[in-house]
């Protein structure tokens, strides 16, 4: 009797998995309807976006890119980005490694303290933390450039990028570096041919982590550049207009702006979403 | 043989190289030469040096802009470069970036083209410089009394002039002639008289209404609010009775009159103008840019001028003189400016009357009723012959002003929309607004 009831019918079991699947079908929607909108808006004209009733399929058109084109410097700004982004990316995590193996591997008064320091500054609100950082750019002689803000968002993401680390290093066990100092290995070769390849799921992971965070960072772009040698795609978002005036709000061309920047992103998760699996999975297990 | 480091040596090399870094970015950049010859960087003639100044101004008056300093030749007869950047569309985002320069005691540009809001919170907060030092004896002498006492209220403090106008437009009474001569009825000339449109224009089942506006909450209601009240004779910050009588009035043409769509408190200019545009609205009030958005090449095949015919707003109680308002734009100098004297020098240009008719004549985004402007600008244009009407009618009252706008404005716009979708009674709604603006003060 105990046996039968914890078998489960077939027809049970269809109708779990088949509830599982509706739900998984229903998020999937609910996910996804905002990106189909954003493309969609993209590629519609202008009048199309505001119709009643809705238009879902309207005939796609590339005019509102070219608008965009020619609105702002639109390959200044792409070339900007990726430089910004790829240059925060490298700078973040070279710091961030060495950083967090000091942290997993150094014994050294206050560490502990150091370390959660680090990590609660985490919770300083970015916008905080424009004015000092301004004074700070500007006596450095960094302001509007690409420099600068790459300085300042690789010092925010540090923090978080550095918890991370450490404890991917502390699964490394220490008597493989043990081994390689005896077989007469250099520091530098320990970071090179044993932890960059054992911990490359989560630098890759934290790489695409930084590179999604700066490529869409609007704060220090929008607050710290001026000039078109200097500023990034996201900026370019509160400098469309529609028609000769500040009235109306171009969304056609804020959608064109969006896809242009979600493009790129979607391409890297899709090629490292193996990697980031591991990456976010592999921290968890000891 | 290969040498090996220990941690404590990688850590001291690492730590030296950042340190370094910093200290070398942090040091003045000072040109190769100048290091060799200090001597000789002291000795450079000052002619060396160029100058430059930096405008702010919104994408679509930049080609403007760079068109005017063209033609007019302002680098080659000062020897001041002028760079031309982006302003963001939004005065919230612009306050960040500006706050945070001035804060930092620097600037990312030097002049500004501003709106209302922004030379409200920057006048208040300190952050651009007076400018009446600047303007020539008889500089008001060139305009009209309207704009005169629109620049007193919305671009001083403290009695200090902080922004030079150069666009000054006004929300105009569109209407589809064709509609109304169809049925033979006149434009409504007052309140009472708009009122009975409902019935003559309004069919649901066909989403057509007599009018609609973009109400939706984000400035865009207030615009509405404070267009009604000045209407009914009254500011609607002071929350008295006129705009009592706004508020009643607007309900009566949601609800009881059936002329204004309710559901323009969900819309926003683009869908109202798209609305219009599909022959589902007879009047509506709006900004001068539906102009344009009319005979845009997207709307050639449905464009005609008596589709987007022009009339005086009717007239409230308050009368004809407060029948709509001007906003503006206009250049002021930021007070960190780090190129304050070429920044002056920019400015005395761009606000003579000589360049100020010339700027007009490169684009309407330096169109105002200013008298040598408005007396040079294309009299057959559509915009010129709406503002000359308005202007000669003498229906362009000032706009309603307080002093902590923005944070107003949202008190105004939450009490009156939880009236207008009926949440709360109209007596509630106008005690929440003047208990909240009575704690803002």
């Amino acid at each position: 009797m105990v046996n039968d009831a914890r078998v489960v019918r077939p027809w049970n079991r269809r109708w779990s998995s088949g509830a599982v699947y509706v739900s998984f079908l229903f998020f999937t929607f609910v996910v996804l309807l905002p990106v189909y909108w954003m493309v969609r808006s993209s590629l519609a004209p202008a009048a199309d976006l505001i119709k009643v009733p809705l238009v879902y399929f309207p005939a796609p058109t590339l005019r509102n890119f070219v608008t965009l084109i020619e609105q702002v410097p639109f390959l200044d700004y792409v070339r900007n980005s990726v430089v910004f982004a790829l240059a925060t990316t490298l700078v973040t995590l070279v710091v961030s490694f060495l950083a967090a193996y000091a942290f997993a591997r150094i014994r050294f008064p206050g560490s502990g303290i150091i370390m959660w320091t680090l990590v609660l500054s985490m919770a300083l609100p970015d916008v905080g933390t424009i004015v000092p950082l301004y004074r700070i750019l500007s006596s450095l002689r960094l302001l509007d450039t690409i420099a600068g803000i790459t300085l300042v968002l690789s010092s925010a993401l540090a923090p978080f990028t550095v918890w991370v680390l450490v404890s991917f290093i502390k699964q490394v066990p220490y008597e493989i570096e043990e081994a390689a100092i005896i077989d007469g290995a250099s520091l530098l070769q320990i970071f090179v041919r044993i932890l960059v390849p054992v911990t490359r799921p989560a630098l890759v992971t934290m790489g695409l982590i930084n590179f999604i965070n700066a490529w869409n960072n609007l704060l220090y772009p929008l607050s710290f550049t001026t000039s078109p040698s200097s500023k990034t795609l996201s900026v370019s978002i509160t400098e469309v207009f529609a028609g000769y005036s500040p009235w109306g709000k171009p969304w056609e061309l804020i959608m064109a702006v969006g896809v242009t920047m979600t493009i790129p992103v979607v391409i890297l998760v899709l090629f490292s979403q193996r990697a980031i699996v591991r990456g976010l999975t592999g921290g968890a297990i000891k | 043989m290969k040498k090996t480091y220990s941690r404590r040596e990688f850590l001291q090399l690492a730590g030296a190289a950042a340190a370094g870094s910093v200290l070398a970015a942090s040091t003045p950049a000072i040109p190769l030469a100048a290091k060799a010859a200090p001597t000789a960087r002291k000795k450079a003639p000052a002619v060396l040096t160029p100058r430059k100044v930096r405008i702010a101004v919104g994408g679509w008056a930049e080609q403007n802009m760079k068109d005017l300093l063209a033609k007019t030749n302002f680098t080659k007869d000062t020897g001041i470069e002028v760079e031309v950047v982006l302003r963001t569309d939004t005065k919230e985002t612009e306050l960040t970036r500006l706050a945070s320069a001035v804060q930092a005691g620097t600037s990312p540009y030097d002049v500004i083209d501003f709106e209302d809001e922004l030379t409200t919170s920057f006048s208040q907060a300190g952050y651009v410089i007076g400018l009446d030092d600047l303007l020539p004896a008889d500089f008001w002498d060139d305009f009209p009394p309207e704009m005169i006492a629109y620049s007193k209220t919305w671009s001083t403090y403290k009695g200090e002039t902080f922004r030079i106008i150069h666009n000054w437009e006004m929300p105009y009474w569109w209407y589809r002639k064709d509609w109304f001569d169809a049925r033979g009825i006149p434009v409504p000339t007052t309140w009472e008289e708009v009122k009975p449109l409902g019935k003559v224009f309004t069919d649901e089942s066909k989403g057509v209404w007599a009018s609609e506006d973009g109400l939706i909450k984000g400035a865009f209601l207030n615009v509405y609010l404070a267009w009604i009240t000045l209407q009914a004779g009254g500011n609607p910050f002071d929350v008295g009775p006129e705009y009592k009588m706004a508020l009643e009035y607007i309900y009566d043409l949601m609800y009881t009159s059936k002329v204004l769509n309710p559901a323009s408190l969900q819309k926003d200019y683009n869908q109202q103008n798209a609305d219009y545009i599909a022959d589902k609205v007879a009047f509506m009030r709006q900004w001068p840019f539906f102009g344009d958005v009319a005979r845009s090449p997207d709307n050639k095949d449905w464009f005609s001028e008596d589709k987007v015919a022009v009339a005086l707003p009717p007239a409230g109680p308050g009368g004809k003189a407060g029948s709509t308002y001007a906003a503006a734009w206009g250049f002021g100098i930021v007070k960190t400016s780090p190129n304050l004297a070429e920044a002056k020098e920019l400015l005395k240009f761009l606000i003579s009357k000589e360049i100020a008719v010339e700027a007009m004549k490169v684009g309407f985004w330096f169109l105002s009723a200013r008298k040598s402007v408005l007396a040079a600008a294309p009299q057959d244009n559509w915009l010129v012959k709406q503002l000359k009407m308005y202007t000669d009618a003498g229906v362009i009252g000032v706009r309603p002003f307080h002093p902590r706008f923005v944070e107003a404005l949202t008190i105004l716009e939450d009490t009156a929309a939880a009236y207008l979708t009926n949440q709360i009674s109209l007596d509630e709604s106008l005690k929440q607004a003047k208990d909240r603006l009575a704690q803002l003060a």
